[in-house]
């Protein structure tokens, strides 16, 4: 009897074990499918193709529970109301010829930043303005809170969901609008003829002038120089892009570092561009602890693995990367507010 | 199109040209010349002319004094001949925009409209011929036909303005003096002479301190006064000379951009090695500590200063960090092409826009390509070309500018010119911000990175010293 309860006992064990196995393995199978996505999406690079990869990122985290043509009529719903709020509102003191571009631009940030009411022919349409999420603002808590999903449902959102929600109009509206990274940030770079660049920051709801990032410290020249942080992504690069989103949300998700998905979306991004800090990051992370494992296995590979993790540390340096730390981060966003007058852009609001 | 108002560089603020909407038509305003008490030297007569038909055609060679054509008065045929031949080449030209891009932007920008390969009347060539000199032998220089010397390059380009009456050899005299008293400076603290950044150190202490010089010759000991900001008239809005290193030297007052000069032309007697770099309407000395990173001398106040001081001025784009067109180093040929367009900017204050400027710019621009100073005199040459098309065909209203097709093509090449400007990432500072910027340094705060930075260089400095008395150096 004993040695039958044991027994028993054993085949739950080897059972369970081998269940576990096979739903790493779907798990896998899905994560590499949405990558497969990310990649031809990349390569087609399309106007619209970005909003497509964010949806393949978001619903494979969340267990395919999203469904594409709910999200897409609300962005389209959304584009509508601002195209709609641009021709309601004429820009006034702008007389240059790309004033379509500058108020499809400026009712994207209207609709995000502020209070939008639309008349239908009964109703009153009214959209709030989105709000940055002061309790999980980097997805700690939730990886969850960093979607464009969750900014939609909870109207909540960071520095990550904020400017994905804007590029996303922007391409509904047919409006020019880049990416850019910052340390742990992401910002939008728009240009006008009368202007030049300017950079929009929907976190604060500003128009910071370059001074308010390139004084802070934590980016050096030679980062800006090298166009590792400040300069703009293309439509492909913000595309392949996601690829380090989806990284992330496997990271998160399985905190499997060695079965090489991680990699092949960091190569992914870094074959469009080259310099993206967040993915020679990642890439040089993931390496060291795969390096740590092959290291205490006796592994032969242990070697190359910690030559290419190296190499990648040292580019990283040598491209003006610099660590900040968390307080600074914090300290430096919300300069944005405490010294208004010093970093504003006053041109832009005119 | 952000509004440019062209101001290069420290200076030249007399020649901001605005674009300007009046009747519609985006006119620039043609450079005004400068009143007669800035400019004692030339009488009046040297004007940039107006009438486009008195001009003869150059080649547009850099040695125009050998291929001077003969000076017609204008007819009504050759007027006529002239206009024709006009309207053929702009349509060719036309076509050449067409076709698919092979040529680059500033190849395209280079090019007259108007077969207007650049004009100047012969009086005019006679009386600026220490100019086209100048030019020769700068562009010598950068054919590798005469070895480069910043020294020299500077000494041309403000004899050239001077109607070759400085003396070279009391110019280089100077230069050397202040070169041997750096290495007395180093001497006398016992410091290590062959470390670059001891060198750099003792060249500051030029800009620091006044020094005591030990003349060899005479046995006597001087005092070097230290060379000292000229709050007076730092945008050498009174006269071009304003912003010399030979000013400088006579009377020890000098600028941002007469003061990293002559720093660089004692670093190169030194055989020190520092840079030039840029920041908007001002530069600065940049040199290595020995290891892959830089530090900043601000010349102007004496201080070793932070990427960060500098950045805070709040008009420097990350655009044009990107483009590398402000706080990166100048090459030597860089270094050559801002010489140049020193150089073209003296004509210009004397004697406004025509073809040396433009001839200056076929030397220096395919050397400097992303050269602000450059690209904004390339501006400016647009803009006077078409203000001069507009008088020429006496246009009165928006109608009639756009149905001439020459003065609408040329009003496209200046706007062309303007968004590479804005393409770089340039963007223009007030005065006003200027003047707070630079006395920010006297800020608390401020004080506190600098004293920082200054022990960062002394750590370097003692270093180097520790390893020349180090005993496997010993000679």
């Amino acid at each position: 009897m004993k040695y039958l309860i044991k027994g028993i006992w054993l085949i739950i064990l080897l059972l369970s074990c081998f269940d576990s196995r096979s739903e790493d393995r779907t798990r896998f199978s899905k994560y590499q499918s949405a990558l497969d996505s990310i990649v031809f999406l990349t390569k087609e690079n399309y106007r619209g193709a970005f909003k497509k990869a964010i949806f393949m990122v978001e619903s494979t985290y969340l267990n395919d529970k999203l469904d594409y043509e709910v999200l897409n009529k609300k962005y389209i719903q959304l584009a509508a109301m601002a195209s709609a709020w641009g021709n309601a509102n004429r820009l006034q003191n702008y007389t240059q010829a790309d004033s379509v571009e500058i108020i499809k631009n400026r009712s994207i940030f209207q609709l995000i930043k502020d209070t939008v009411k639309i008349q239908m022919e009964k109703d009153l349409i009214a959209s709030l303005p989105y709000q940055y999420n002061f309790d999980d603002y980097d997805g700690k808590k939730d990886w969850s809170n960093t979607f464009v999903y969750t900014l939609l449902k909870t109207g909540k959102g960071n520095c990550h969901s904020l400017p994905y929600l804007y590029k996303i109009l922007a391409d509904e509206l047919g409006a020019k609008c880049w990416l850019a990274l910052a340390p742990n940030h992401m910002y939008i770079k728009n240009y006008s003829k009368r202007d030049g660049w300017y950079n929009t920051e929907l976190t604060s709801g500003d128009f910071p002038i370059d001074a308010w990032l390139t004084t802070t410290g934590y980016i050096s020249l030679t980062a800006i120089q090298n166009g590792l942080y400040c300069d703009t992504l293309s439509n492909q690069q913000s595309i392949a892009l996601c690829a380090i989103d989806l990284a992330k949300a496997y990271e998160k998700e399985t905190k499997n570092y060695y079965d090489g998905f991680i990699l092949q979306c960091c190569d992914l991004v870094l074959k469009y561009h080259s310099v993206n800090p967040q993915a020679l990051l990642l890439k040089a992370e993931t390496l060291k602890r795969i390096y740590q494992l092959q290291d205490k296995e006796g592994d032969r590979e242990a070697k190359s693995t910690y030559n290419d993790m190296e190499k990648l540390y040292v580019s990283l340096y040598d491209l003006g990367y610099r660590e900040m730390p968390e307080k600074m981060y914090k300290d430096w966003l919300r300069s944005l507010q405490t010294q208004k007058s010093m970093y504003s852009n006053r041109n832009i609001k005119k | 199109m952000q509004k440019i108002t062209i101001l290069l560089f420290c200076h030249i603020a007399p020649f901001c040209l605005h674009g300007q909407n009046t009747s519609g038509i985006l006119i620039p305003q043609l450079p005004q010349p400068p009143t007669t008490a800035s400019m004692p030297r030339y009488n009046n007569s040297f004007q940039p002319q107006d009438n486009m038909a008195a001009e003869t055609h150059w080649s547009q060679s850099v040695r125009p004094r050998q291929q001077i054509l003969p000076f017609n008065s204008p007819n009504a045929d050759k007027l006529k001949a002239e206009q024709d031949h006009r309207e053929a080449l702009y349509q060719a030209l036309e076509k050449i925009d067409r076709t698919p891009v092979q040529r680059t932007v500033m190849e395209s920008n280079l090019d007259t409209i108007l077969g207007n390969a650049p004009v100047i009347g012969k009086p005019q060539y006679e009386a600026t011929k220490q100019f086209w000199d100048a030019l020769v032998i700068l562009s010598d220089m950068k054919d590798g036909k005469r070895p480069f010397s910043i020294t020299e390059a500077v000494y041309t380009v403000e004899n050239a303005y001077y109607n070759n009456k400085l003396s070279k050899d009391k110019f280089a005299h100077a230069i050397e003096s202040r070169a041997k008293l750096c290495e007395q400076i180093i001497k006398r603290e016992g410091l290590n002479r062959d470390d670059n950044v001891t060198k750099n150190y003792a060249i500051q202490k030029l800009f620091q301190q006044d020094n005591i010089y030990n003349d060899t010759k005479t046995g006597k000991t001087i005092k070097i006064s230290k060379l000292e900001y000229d709050f007076k008239d730092y945008m050498g809005d009174s006269s071009h000379a304003q912003m010399f290193v030979s000013k400088l030297i006579q009377t020890g007052k000098g600028q941002c951009h007469s003061m990293p000069l002559l720093y660089l032309a004692i670093a190169e007697q030194l055989k020190a090695s520092a840079y030039l770099s840029l920041a908007p309407e001002h530069s600065f000395i940049r040199f290595s500590d020995g290891d892959g990173s830089f530090f900043n001398f601000e010349t102007t106040n004496g201080y070793v200063v932070s990427d960060q001081w500098l950045l805070q001025t709040g008009y420097i784009t990350t655009a044009a960090i990107k483009n590398k067109i402000y706080l990166d180093t100048l090459s030597q040929s860089q270094l050559l092409a801002m010489c140049m367009y020193d150089l073209a900017m003296g004509y210009i204050y004397d004697y406004g826009y025509d073809c040396f400027a433009e001839i200056a710019l076929k030397q220096a621009l395919p050397i400097d390509p992303k050269g602000i100073q450059g690209q904004i005199i390339l501006g400016n040459i647009w803009a006077a070309k078409t203000g001069k098309a507009v008088r020429y065909y006496n246009i009165k209203t928006k109608n009639d500018f756009d149905k001439n097709t020459i003065a609408t093509a040329l009003q496209k090449r200046m706007f062309n010119s303007y968004n590479i400007i804005d393409g770089l990432g340039y963007q223009k500072m007030p005065k006003e911000a200027y003047a707070k910027w630079l006395n920010s340094v006297n800020n608390e705060k401020e004080k506190q990175d600098l004293r920082e930075l200054q022990k960062q260089m002394q750590y370097i400095i003692k270093n180097s010293k520790v390893k020349l008395l180090s005993p496997d150096k010993k000679d």
